[in-house]
């Protein structure tokens, strides 16, 4: 029986695991996280009073999809530390942390987290509720004495004795569905990234959201303004990334709409370099985008708290003048880049590339890379609908490559 | 050990695919085309063996009809592996079966000369003409002074795309040999949200092709010989400035093609997702529509450039063969429609979302197409549509969905109603919260939910009922949220007493007058209420639930 490796279990990972199964090829989902849904399972439903495509629900509905398919198995905590090309496909070398956590006993009470001293060890699952040990930051990964949470869970559900497992296993094919890094904003200091208060990265907008924290604000504490940066990290030659990355100007247009649904009086403004928006979502979609949210095309050259303590942004108004703006918050829409936890380091043979569109060397039909395929983000930033696409369409690419293989025919 | 996440524990479930139909015409496929996309996946099904019928939209004028390829001659209908399509063939009329229909037809680009306030003329140009005078090898329009000076306005009113910033920069850069080249493009927004575009862009820039972006002060058009004068404030320099082209190049908007209401209005619910063929929630991916058969390829779903447009035609062949590989299980999970009770009153027929269900002395529903919704059960007045036996065997093992209500346990709590896409799957994270003070029960889809089941649960000794659907606009039955919205608004019109019987969307009665009044205004709970949620939306159901409870202590 033929079997498929997808690495990443992000929307594309999930999407193409699911169509694999369904046109009848049995695949592994390998994820190194202890629970699934990558970098989407990050962002928060941006519905209004109705839905506004963002596609955020697919992964949990893809979740629920794969847990019912009989031919794909999901493995969590486990990493790939070596694989190798053979005459049949690949050997990957699978190094599976146990879940200390017994789910069946768990009863999501949180005192686990509660007491574990590392901040990131113990991750809650946003769709299930369940709580996880992440162990590459928990303190015994670290050669650290540390059972916090195994005394004091009340269902005795945690076990930290049990112990990793290495273990090989032989694939036809491998999918890359490593996804995208978001850029760290810090990394432009002028944006004030992690030192002004009140600056935010979208990733920290959409766990706002996420975790309900707007709805729980007092009515005086609610952000009467929101200012969103465009282009952190995109298009931006300085930091080699001369590519748009393409979701952010929708991203951020749905989460202006979402704050104007929840606070009608907010003030939101959007500052870019050209407002990137197509697809249906968006018809006729600046003008009528400038009617609900300040458009002001200017990249501001610095942000730092203000005479209020709030950020102010410094930027060049049209005719040239320096404005100054305060804003109650500021979210910076960061740009996609590569996965760093190293496409090198899956497969050996290929190389970690620069950018989204660095290299075209990658080619399932290289011999190098024969029976290698990449999906999603991992070959350019892409909506979430366009990396379901996406996987579908690599999902007949593996089918039609694995028949040409049973049938003897070698692909050219 | 502890490897596999119990959370994640998967429940085993038997694929079902229903077996296309006995007369089924599986191994034949219309591609309903236009130019290279419709050819290309003719010419791929061919290669695997099927039998292709390419044709083109319905013919519209006498040009059309001089053409070689068979014409259709009205909208298509049926069901997978039984479409019908009628043709002009040589002065012919026939009509055919197929066993799938994908459409392919090309973008229409629409020409904004108009929109702009110019006229066409050997100076002025469109983008697609353009490219096709550089195909073609023809020469341009003569150079007036020494520099020849070509101006393509992108964009200026309107919205356009990245293939049509693509196209732009695909001529420039093939018209790099014209000695003393100087181009200008006038903008608003560049689309360089494509792959290699900004790359491209930077390029030109740095070669000396000149990008205006305006923001207002739009630039204005005035006739000079057979060409325009182009005058502009510089939005850096804030100067004005004016420039007569040797070639004035003008964008071009695309749209899907027109004729999909015409062609395929009878298969899929077009007033919904017009102008494409797919319908807008996102759970209809890749070239999926929300009728089983009928695939969607490029400017027909509202995607227009070619690397994706080619992808989309590698999809199809995927979709197609899979249907063909894995439909030979012949077990169903579509409804049954019980004949001795059926009225023929067509609601079904009308508000079935996947066009599944066709008629003659009763209704009869489409196995292969059924996406077993349930929307015809609950909307049925008759109730004579109910959940096949198999369906419920098959449900009852492998999923938490709910085919048979009891409402026993019931007292002194709410119940909950959620769907299984959406509402199911945010109660999940927050179930411990609520565990004792609700009963729950899964339903496929909110439209599943009939009236009676509703009433029954307000009758029991529930204190109140919420139904949790799907965000409107999200729903895989495409409107299945809304219909069971609107059944909850005429109940809770009948329980205040502002509306005797509650109706439909059919605008028919949906249960027996008299007793409907009478079982609403006896309702023992008082409280029902719809909310719209998502999968990854618990705080939207846990406010819901709150707003209920604080409902019931004020009463």
């Amino acid at each position: 029986m033929k079997k498929v490796a997808v690495i990443g279990s992000g929307i594309s990972g999930l999407s193409l695991a699911h169509e694999l199964g369904e046109a009848g090829v049995n695949s592994i989902l390998i994820e190194t996280l202890p629970l699934p849904g990558g970098n989407t399972a990050r962002f928060s439903c941006k519905a209004t009073d109705s839905c506004q495509r963002c596609g955020a629900c697919l992964v949990q509905d893809y979740v629920s999809k794969i847990c019912r398919n009989d031919r794909v198995e999901l493995l969590l905590n486990c990493e790939i530390l070596d694989s190798r090309q053979t005459a049949k496909g690949y050997e990957l070398l699978l190094h599976k942390n146990p879940a200390f956590i017994d789910h069946l006993s768990c009863s999501k009470c949180g005192i686990c987290k509660k007491v574990c001293p590392a901040p990131k060890a113990i991750l809650v699952d946003p769709f299930t509720g369940s709580f996880f040990i992440n162990y590459s930051e928990c303190l015994l990964s670290q050669n650290m004495q540390c059972s916090a949470c195994e005394q004091v869970c009340p269902e005795q559900a945690i076990n930290l004795e049990l112990q990793p497992i290495d273990e090989n296993l032989e694939v036809d094919a491998v999918a890359l569905a490593t996804g995208f890094e978001a850029f760290d904003p810090a990394q432009k200091p002028r944006f004030g990234y992690g030192r002004v208060p009140g600056v935010l990265s979208a990733l920290d907008l959409e766990e706002m959201f996420r975790n309900g924290r707007f709805e729980n604000l007092q009515e005086n504490d609610r952000p009467s303004s929101i200012a969103f940066i465009q282009c952190v990290g995109s298009r931006d030659s300085k930091i080699g990334r001369n590519y748009c990355s393409r979701v952010c100007c929708g991203y951020a247009m749905r989460s202006a709409r979402l704050l104007k649904f929840k606070f009608p009086e907010i003030k939101v403004s959007m500052f870019y370099m050209d407002i990137q928006t197509f697809d249906r979502d968006f018809e006729n979609r600046i003008d009528k985008a400038s009617q609900e949210v300040n458009l002001i095309r200017a990249i501001p050259s610095e942000i730092r708290s203000g005479p209020s303590g709030k950020p102010e942004i410094t930027y060049y108004g049209v005719n040239d003048q320096v404005i100054q703006e305060e804003f109650d918050l500021v979210s910076l829409s960061v740009g996609m880049g590569p996965a760093t936890t190293s496409l090198a380091g899956i497969l050996g043979t290929i190389e970690p590339r620069a950018d989204f569109y660095g290299s075209n060397s990658f080619n399932p039909n290289n011999p190098a890379f024969k029976g290698a395929f990449l999906t999603g983000c991992a070959l350019g930033p892409k909506t979430i609908q366009e990396s379901i696409d996406d996987s579908v369409h690599v999902a007949s690419q593996i089918e039609f490559y694995l028949n040409k293989q049973q049938s003897g025919v070698e692909v050219e | 050990m502890g490897l596999k996440l119990n959370s994640y524990i998967k429940k085993s479930i038997t694929i079902t695919k229903p077996k296309l139909t006995e007369d089924s015409q599986e191994q034949r496929v219309l591609v309903v085309g236009g130019d290279w996309i419709g050819e290309e996946i003719a010419s791929r099904l061919q290669k695997i063996g099927l039998d292709v019928t390419l044709s083109a939209a319905i013919a519209t004028s006498d040009a059309d009809l001089n053409q070689s390829a068979p014409l259709l001659t009205g909208p298509i209908d049926g069901q997978i592996g039984q479409f019908q399509a009628t043709f002009i063939e040589s002065d012919n009329h026939t009509s055919k079966p197929f066993g799938f229909v994908i459409a392919a037809q090309p973008a229409k680009a629409k020409e904004r000369f108009n929109l702009y306030g110019l006229k066409q003329s050997q100076r002025v140009i469109t983008v697609s003409k353009l490219l096709a005078l550089i195909n073609e090898g023809q020469p341009l329009p003569e150079r007036v002074g020494e520099w020849y000076h070509i101006a393509f306005i992108d964009d200026l009113i309107g919205d356009s795309e990245p293939t049509v910033l693509s196209q732009f920069v695909d001529c420039i850069e093939r018209l790099k040999s014209i000695d003393k080249l100087q181009a200008y493009v006038f903008t608003r927004h560049l689309k360089v949200a494509g792959p290699h575009l900004e790359d491209r862009y930077r390029k030109l820039r740095e070669n000396g092709v000149i990008f205006f972006k305006f923001d207002n002060n739009l630039p204005t058009f005035e006739t000079q010989s057979d060409s325009y004068r182009i005058l502009f404030e510089e939005p850096l320099l804030k100067q004005d400035f004016e420039l007569t082209p040797d070639l004035l190049v003008i964008d071009e908007e695309l749209r899907p093609p027109e004729d999909l209401k015409e062609t395929f209005g009878q298969l899929v619910p077009f007033e919904i997702s017009e102008p494409y063929l797919q319908t807008e929630s996102p759970r209809f991916n890749s070239v999926l529509t929300s009728k089983a058969g009928v695939f969607a390829v490029g400017p027909t779903r509202g995607i227009y450039d070619r690397q994706s447009i080619i992808q989309d035609i590698e999809t199809v062949e995927f979709q197609v063969k899979k249907i063909l590989d894995h439909s030979k299980d012949s077990r169903s999970l579509a409804p049954v429609v019980d004949k001795s009770k059926c009225a023929v009153c067509l609601t079904c027929v009308r508000l079935c979302p996947h066009g599944a269900i066709s008629f003659s002395d009763s209704a009869i529903i489409s196995v292969p197409s059924c996406q077993n919704c349930g929307i015809c059960i609950a909307e049925c007045p008759m109730g004579a549509i109910a959940y096949s036996q198999i369906n419920q065997l098959v449900g009852a093992n492998t999923s938490n969905i709910v085919k048979e209500f009891n409402f026993e346990d019931c007292a002194g709590k709410i119940v909950l109603f959620l769907c299984s896409r959406s509402a199911a799957q945010a109660f999940k994270s927050i179930e411990f919260i609520y565990k004792d003070d609700v009963v729950v029960f899964e339903v496929n889809c909110a439209g599943s939910l009939q009236t009676k089941t509703i009433l029954d649960a307000l009758n029991s000794q529930a204190s109140a009922v919420l139904v949790g659907g799907c965000f409107k606009g999200n729903c895989a039955s495409v409107y299945g949220n809304i219909l069971c919205d609107n059944r909850i608004q005429s109940i809770n019109q009948a329980i205040t007493g502002l509306e005797s019987n509650p109706v439909g969307e059919s605008g028919k009665s949906l249960i027996p007058a008299g007793a409907a009044t009478l079982q609403c205004q006896e309702a023992k709970a008082k409280v029902l209420r719809f909310v719209q949620t998502a999968g990854n939306t618990p705080e939207v159901l846990m406010r819901a639930i709150s707003s209920i409870s604080q409902e019931l202590s004020d009463l």
